[in-house]
């Protein structure tokens, strides 16, 4: 039953230019065990025993049909034997090593042996393979792993490591897709509906939770009620544990956030793109249901009842879908608030305000929208908000600057230092290993001019 | 193929034409009041145009909704028979699941274990995931040793170092903003479109009845 994928072993042969194939000094075998060849390999043929009763009468009916009596396969379907000479098959390379062959030929012959494997590749393929723990393939990796780990932390160790600038204080002129979505938000009025789609999982979670935390901040500190969609079920989960940080955080000035008074989390869109069409056209009855199944009574009939629609996503495809399925469908502002991965196939619908009026891109992004956000707090010198150019705006009340005066901003310095340690290094060993490889390459062939 | 097989093929094709058009019609001309101005209840014709389209794709959305149910059990059913079997690894995905959903009832809604298990492990696979992102970019080119692997090498380099706040590295930034906003931009948007026309492709082969699933 066991199929025999070892001539999938090596991924480098199979990804390999025929330079590589053809040099005799090249390791035949790769340690890389995680290979999607390697994974491959390695896998078993369930045991028959945990096949359900279908699969097996199934099997047990193509096993019958099977003549036991035919003939094993041969090489070459038993021309080897009429055709050969035994003094052709004793020959180091059999057939071909006899035969006039031209070169071309012989090129593509080494081609194809190379992915298919010859008999003596597969023989040597066969014998089981000692693969220590910490081999000397693994070594490379392991010390670039320790290189970005030590880069990373390094400046929440270590108080002296500043490399670089610190992003600007004011989205500028080159960045105006994120000004926008700080005006949107800066515009709210207190009382303001605005729907948020919570579209981030904890995969995202170290990149976007800072992009939640601070739009979510400004929110409440205009006196804006956001009314949380998703169509992923864990990104609820999480933004309820966002919600209780924020809340936990305001304690201290004596407040706190009351689920279906200061925010409303309704129910999971099932669906994807469907999910979210439905929302569009089912608004009024999906607002009545919250996330935990009771009664909201929002009184909203439709998305144009919102003030703005602010989208946190991690995947383009969510930034498409929300832009394409809900934008379209109201006259009302949609921004969003995405990660570096997402950023090439969320900027089409921003820079042009096809469908998404405003972009924040980053943890950079967030540490500016900070900035701009401290500077609105009632105690802030009035020469700041001039020096960011902002329109004037109606000073929220009081006590809510707590929403942004309790923001935990300790861990941002040391935060865009370990990312800028950490792309540093990267850059450094991402170098290293092409230069390596190209003068490698650079010479082999030069090698092989000299030989020819 | 006999005439009651044809009839099985049929049936799904035509109903899936006519729930499709009908779909499609109500989703382009439903909601806008406007263009039925010559009515005497503009709003209301609008609606009830625009019904059929909510109608079915809040169906939609409910019957995708059971199979997140229906996916559950199974994956509850498909561990029970393996525990059954003594595969004991299936053992720590039913007492996870166990474990998680009485917290999660005892406690009322708690939500630590989310932000305390699910959060870090999640977080872990995509630090994983960069240390993958750049071994690959590191050996791009022990994989491709021409002038496209040269370019790419240079281009992630160009890109790489201009993204650092770097005062020294100030003149690399013109370039990543010209590649950014020019070959980046074009290939996104090409996948963009691409996704778009296979979008109508695939509603097409639906709504002719040309779609394998309805083909028998």
């Amino acid at each position: 039953m066991g199929r025999d994928f070892r001539w999938l072993d090596d991924d480098d042969d199979l990804f390999a230019d025929g330079d590589d194939r053809a040099e005799p000094s090249r390791p035949a075998q790769s340690n890389d065990e995680s290979s999607p060849a390697s994974i491959l390999r390695r896998r078993q043929d369930r045991p028959v025993e945990e096949l359900d009763s279908r699969l097996q009468a199934l099997r047990a009916k193509a096993m019958s049909t099977a003549d036991p009596k035919a003939a094993p396969p041969q090489t070459l379907y038993d021309v080897d034997d009429v055709l050969v000479s035994p003094e052709i098959a004793r020959k180091p390379s059999g057939v071909i090593s006899a035969a006039a062959l031209s070169q071309a030929q012989k090129k593509q012959i080494e081609l194809l042996q190379d992915i298919v494997g010859g008999p003596l590749e597969a023989n040597a393929r066969a014998e089981p393979r000692r693969r220590g723990f910490l081999s000397a393939f693994a070594w490379p990796r392991l010390l670039a792993a320790f290189i970005i780990f030590a880069a990373v932390t390094a400046p929440f160790v270590l108080l002296n490591i500043a490399p670089g600038d610190l992003p600007p204080p004011a989205f500028g002129a080159d960045n105006p897709a994120a000004g926008r979505v700080f005006t949107a938000l800066d515009g709210l009025q207190e009382g303001d509906w605005v729907l948020v789609g919570y579209e981030y999982g904890p995969t995202a979670a170290g990149e976007l939770d800072v992009l939640a935390d601070i739009l979510l901040r400004h929110l409440f500190f205009r006196g804006a009620k956001p009314i949380i969609v998703s169509s992923n079920p864990i990104a609820l989960v999480h933004a309820r544990n966002v919600l209780n940080g924020i809340s936990r955080s305001v304690q201290p000035a004596g407040m706190s956030l009351q689920a279906n008074r200061d925010y409303y989390l309704l129910r999971y869109l099932a669906g994807g793109a469907l999910g979210l069409r439905d929302l569009s056209h089912n608004f009024a009855s999906i607002v009545n249901i919250s996330a935990r199944g009771f009664p909201t009574y929002l009184e909203l009939a439709s998305l144009d009842e919102m003030a703005l629609m602010l989208l946190i996503a991690e995947r383009a495809d969510d930034i498409r879908h929300w832009a394409e399925q809900v934008a379209p469908t109201t006259t009302v502002d949609l921004v969003a608030a995405t990660g570096y991965a997402a950023q090439p196939l969320a900027e089409p619908y921003a820079l042009q305000s096809a469908g998404i009026s405003g972009l924040l891109v980053g943890i950079r992004s967030a540490y500016t929208y900070g900035i701009m956000l401290q500077s609105r707090l009632p105690t802030s010198p009035g020469e700041d908000l001039e020096a960011f150019d902002l329109l004037p705006t109606v000073t929220p009340q009081p006590n809510l600057a707590a929403y942004v005066q309790s923001r935990d901003r300790r861990q941002e310095t040391p935060r865009l230092q370990a990312m800028t340690m950490g792309t540093m290094a990267a850059v450094l060993i991402i170098a290293f290993g092409n230069v390596y490889f190209g003068l490698q390459a650079l010479l082999r062939r030069r090698t092989k001019s000299k030989g020819q | 193929m006999n005439r009651r097989q044809r009839l099985g093929v049929a049936l799904p094709a035509f109903i899936a034409f006519t729930v499709g058009l009908l779909t499609l019609f109500s989703l382009l001309m439903g909601g806008n009041p406007e263009l039925y101005g010559f009515m005497e209840q503009p709003t209301v014709t609008a609606e009830l145009v625009a019904l059929p389209a909510a109608a079915l794709v809040r169906l939609t959305a409910l019957a995708i909704a059971f199979t997140v149910l229906i996916g559950l059990v199974n994956l509850l059913y498909v561990h029970l028979g393996r525990l059954a079997r003594r595969q004991f690894y299936s053992l720590v995905l039913l007492l996870s699941f166990a474990g998680t959903l009485g917290w999660y009832m005892v406690n009322r809604g708690d939500t630590t274990l989310l932000a305390a298990v699910q959060v870090p492990i999640e977080s872990s696979l995509a630090a994983l995931l960069f240390l993958s992102l750049m071994h690959g970019a590191a050996t791009v080119l022990k994989r491709r040793r021409d002038g496209w692997g040269f370019l790419f090498a240079a281009v992630m380099l160009t890109v790489l170092l201009a993204t650092l706040p770097l005062a020294e590295l100030a003149p690399l930034r013109p370039w990543r903003e010209w590649l950014m906003t020019v070959p980046v931009s074009a290939g996104a948007r090409a996948m963009l479109i691409g996704i778009a026309l296979a979008t109508v492709a695939a509603g097409l082969r639906a709504l002719l009845g040309q779609d394998r699933s309805y083909r028998g």
